[in-house]
């Protein structure tokens, strides 16, 4: 069992105890009785299985499914009850990269992009001055304005990388966010990374490059592979397997 | 149990009809029908009060509602024109042939055009062409959305589906639905003059048959017209809603699951004219029940 954040006075922003699941489909993430802990500021990454699905268990992290047991917190407030509509205020200060599907077919990729932040209430120039940043951060010109089946998988998946940064997020869900695109872009996505979390915003990267273990971004990183449910901390980083 | 013999196979075994099993099965059906209706009212009631929160209109949600109007609501208008046309011509040949049959005079043409367009026609023709046109298409919308994991898309980014999918939907629908049978009950009226004034059946000058139109005008009409329209109109919205999204995890589902919600819906129109005819005029069709 491991409790990978650092010793922080932060506040914890997104925390697991006893969680334990067992994936209904194939290739999907299994937990056995693990805890995790991300605090404001911090980066956790969780090494996966190069053929994992990591979809369900990011929606379970949001409250979207739930766990065969254990607990999830989001901002110290569970996923359970009726109040749904604290669920989805919750879920509103979650950006996240999908794996997978990631669009809405029937909106433009701009609106799509701007969809959460308009619906919850962001004014024009709030939403503007995000998109500026964002773009200029990583060398965009414009949005995309047509639909996502006529554009190219890597334009949709920076695309993704914007919608999940901007407004403000208090954690990011980075799954697979370099899929689709060249090695390029890595240094890019880090240097968006170093960003967000010095605006203390959490972040979880899921992926399953081997190299996210040697990433010491503002000093404040975790990694973690998850090996058969259970999390193990990578060998560079403690010289040695521990669980 | 009982045996037969069958030309081809030999002895062949008959189940044997059992009134526990029969009861059992209509019990089953009874309660699923109910079910049904239960998940019908909860989300209308649902997109009442959805809809009467200003909150949940948010921008995105008022351009999807724009959007539905648009597509249901106005480019619908020229299909209930056109059926409404067609429905006005058959109904005046209709008059016309009871009054050679029965000798019926011009003057009773009038209110039996009115009565029969604003009580009955207009608002069938008005689900009818909202149905075949929308709902069948918002039922494939979502069960697609929901089979490709855009609801889950939506979902996890704090937009609730049912706020910014469903209920302009439906609120479009009902709208649409009462602003169309409108439409056609005047297509129906126009033609029907036409017609009737075509093939000889009526004689009067137009502002003359929109006189005895008017004066046939009856605060039933509108206490009909208004709850037939939105209430047929509302279930069918929430049917194909609901069967939509009640579509399983295969993209094979949506065709199967669309056109049942059509016909599903299309089945609800009718049982509920016919309800609120027996409600309001207490009476279904010539006999009389209160």
């Amino acid at each position: 069992m491991i409790m990978p954040s650092l010793e922080s006075a932060d506040p914890v922003v997104l925390e697991l105890r006893d969680l334990s699941h067992q994936p209904t489909f194939e290739n999907g993430l299994q937990f056995r009785n693990v805890d995790l802990e991300i605090r404001s500021g911090e980066l956790l990454t969780i090494q996966v299985d190069g053929a994992a699905r990591t979809r369900s268990f990011a929606s379970m992290l949001q409250g979207i499914g739930l766990p065969d047991s254990g607990e999830i917190f989001f901002m110290n407030q569970d996923w359970l009850g009726s109040d749904y509509q604290r669920h989805f205020s919750q879920r509103s200060l979650i950006g996240r990269v999908f794996d997978g599907q990631a669009w809405l077919e029937n909106l433009n990729v701009d609106e799509n992009v701007t969809l959460a932040m308009r619906h919850h209430g962001g004014t024009r120039e709030e939403i503007r001055a995000s998109l500026h940043y964002w773009m200029n951060h990583l060398g965009l010109d414009k949005l995309v304005s047509r639909r996502p089946a006529f554009v190219a998988p890597a334009t949709l998946q920076l695309h993704q990388w914007i919608r999940a940064f901007i407004g403000k997020p208090k954690l990011v869900i980075l799954e697979r966010p370099l899929q689709f695109l060249s090695e390029d872009w890595f240094a890019k996505l880090l240097s968006a990374v170093e960003v967000i979390l010095n605006n203390d915003i959490a972040v979880l990267w899921l992926d399953s490059r081997t190299d996210l273990q040697s990433l010491t971004l503002n000093g404040r990183s975790n990694h973690v592979i998850l090996n058969g449910g259970k999390f193990t901390i990578p060998l560079d980083t403690l010289g040695g397997h521990h669980e | 149990m009982r045996v037969s013999r069958t030309r081809s196979r030999g002895l062949r075994v008959l189940p044997q009809v059992r009134p526990d099993r029969v009861l059992e099965a209509i019990g089953h059906s009874v309660v699923k029908r109910c079910v049904a209706v239960i998940s019908i009212l909860s989300l209308l009631s649902a997109t009442c009060v959805l809809a009467f929160t200003p909150k949940s209109w948010s921008e995105p949600v008022r351009s999807v509602m724009s959007r539905q109007l648009l597509f249901t609501g106005v480019d619908g208008t020229w299909a209930a024109a056109r059926f409404g046309a067609a429905v006005g011509v058959l109904l005046i040949v209709q008059a016309a042939l009871w009054v050679d049959a029965i000798g019926m005079t011009t003057e009773m043409i009038a209110p039996m055009l009115w009565r029969a367009i604003v009580r009955e026609v207009a608002p069938l023709l008005a689900c009818l062409v909202v149905i075949g046109r929308s709902g069948v298409a918002i039922s494939t919308e979502l069960a697609t959305m929901r089979v490709d994991g855009q609801l889950e898309v939506l979902d996890a980014q704090g937009i609730d589906p049912m706020t910014s999918l469903v209920m302009p939907r439906i609120v479009s629908m009902v709208f649409s639905v009462f602003c169309l049978a409108l439409i056609s009950a005047t297509a129906m009226i126009l033609t029907g003059y036409a017609g009737g004034r075509a093939v000889g059946v009526i004689r009067v000058s137009f502002l003359s048959f929109l006189d005895q139109l008017v004066g046939e005008i009856h605060t039933l009409d509108f206490l009909f017209f208004v709850p037939k329209t939105i209430v047929a109109g509302a279930f069918a919205a929430a049917i194909c809603c609901l069967d939509g999204l009640s579509v399983k995890a295969a993209i094979t589902d949506v065709p199967r699951v669309s056109s049942r919600a059509g016909i599903r819906a299309l089945g609800a129109v009718f049982i509920i004219s016919a309800i609120l005819s027996i409600l309001i005029y207490g009476r279904i069709l010539i006999f009389e029940v209160v």
